[in-house]
């Protein structure tokens, strides 16, 4: 027997193990494309959740730093990021410094959010909140009680008949049916179900002013009693 | 002859243990390759965690009977109407008002609406009430700012 032919022989097993990475790279390339795959999916999810279009926030100053501030609305925080850019205005629509805030103002800011939904302003206007609010309430009810020699009424709410409300109106509140037609004021009467928007009225205490009323009912054959 | 054969042997048998030992050696290291990138796929998931934590608390205003579908809460208009869309329980009446102006429409058999609304110029705090046939009233509110300025 040739000795060298069986020194040759025993690198049959060496040839089989060096096929062995071969066999490997095709799970790394699989692992490849699932992370590829998944990066992308990611970023695709990440682009439709973000909002591209400019935002705006309302609130009040509670923490202010060099590039940043909170603001707070209805006992949540939100954080205004600033940069050079930003264009900060007071009240009196006159641009100031940023270093010009001060915790406790009110503010709108108007700008972009990013990936972690900051909002990166653009505009910091000083406003008063109070301008802003809204202060309209919807109340669907029942008239139980109209005076002939006042604009007012009293209004029990359908779903809650503890409460009463005291309306006035004038010469500016729209009086519709249930199809935008337009109804007399003086043609309302006691039993009739409406719906009405209602705001506190700034003369009165403990009455509300309405500003429209949608009449739903002519009369109503059970109208609640009003409480005295 | 007998000498070389014995010599092949041990020749053979040297080689055969460091090719065996090598090749050993090597699938050890390829299975580490393959339990690490096992382990980047079970990353994934944190990577997944993070964008959740990243992504922005959606805008649409969503109430069992009522619910906005555009514009989207805190958005900024360059004109002074808009339309309110949504969905709300069917023929529920819709009553909007932006503190100052109000506006008012009806769900269609399908609960869905649209009703065209003024803005005054800055920030709007719009109401939108829904009253559906049996009185059940729902509201929701959208801060929808008027700017014509360059942001």
């Amino acid at each position: 027997m040739n000795p060298l032919f069986l020194i040759l022989s025993l690198f049959i097993p060496f040839q089989v193990s060096a096929v062995e990475p071969t066999l490997t790279s095709a799970p790394k390339q699989e692992v490849l494309d699932l992370v590829t795959k998944k990066v992308k999916e990611m970023l695709n999810q990440e682009s439709t959740t973000v909002s591209t279009g400019p935002k705006s926030f309302i609130g009040t100053i509670s923490q202010k730093s060099d590039s940043q501030l909170t603001i707070n609305y209805q006992n949540q925080d939100k954080i205004i990021l600033v940069d050079t850019d930003t264009v900060v205005i007071n009240a009196k629509k006159t641009k100031i410094k940023f270093s010009d805030l001060k915790s406790g103002q009110s503010i709108l800011a108007l700008g972009y959010l990013d990936a972690q939904n900051q909002l990166t302003a653009k505009r910091v206007i000083v406003t008063d909140l109070k301008t802003i609010e809204n202060n309209n309430q919807v109340v669907v009810g029942t008239i139980v009680d109209i005076s002939k020699s006042s604009p007012v009424f009293v209004l029990i709410p359908i779903k809650n008949k503890n409460t009463q409300y005291q309306i006035t109106t004038d010469t500016k509140t729209d009086v519709v049916d249930q199809n935008g037609q337009d109804v007399k004021l003086s043609s309302l009467t006691a039993g009739q179900k409406i719906i009405t928007i209602i705001k506190p009225d700034i003369k009165l205490k403990q009455t509300f002013y309405t500003t429209k009323i949608i009449v739903q009912s002519k009369t109503s054959t059970s109208a609640p009693t009003p409480a005295n | 002859m007998i000498k070389e054969f014995i010599l092949t042997i041990i020749l053979g048998a040297i080689l055969g243990f460091g090719i065996t030992g090598s090749y050993l050696v090597l699938h050890k290291n390829n299975t580490q390759s393959i339990s690490a990138n096992n382990n980047e796929i079970s990353l994934t998931p944190t990577i997944s965690e993070t964008i959740v934590e990243t992504t922005p608390t959606p805008t649409t205003i969503q109430n069992p009977n009522l619910t906005i579908t555009a514009p989207e809460n805190n958005t900024v208009l360059s004109t002074d109407t808009t339309s309110i869309k949504g969905t709300a329980r069917n023929n529920s009446f819709i009553i909007i008002s932006n503190g100052s102006e109000t506006f008012t429409g009806q769900a269609n058999a399908n609960g869905i609406f649209s009703i065209n609304i003024n803005l005054a110029s800055g920030a709007n705090l719009v109401k939108i009430t829904a009253i559906d046939s049996e009185d059940n009233q729902t509201e929701t509110e959208l801060l929808l700012t008027y700017s014509t300025a360059k942001i």
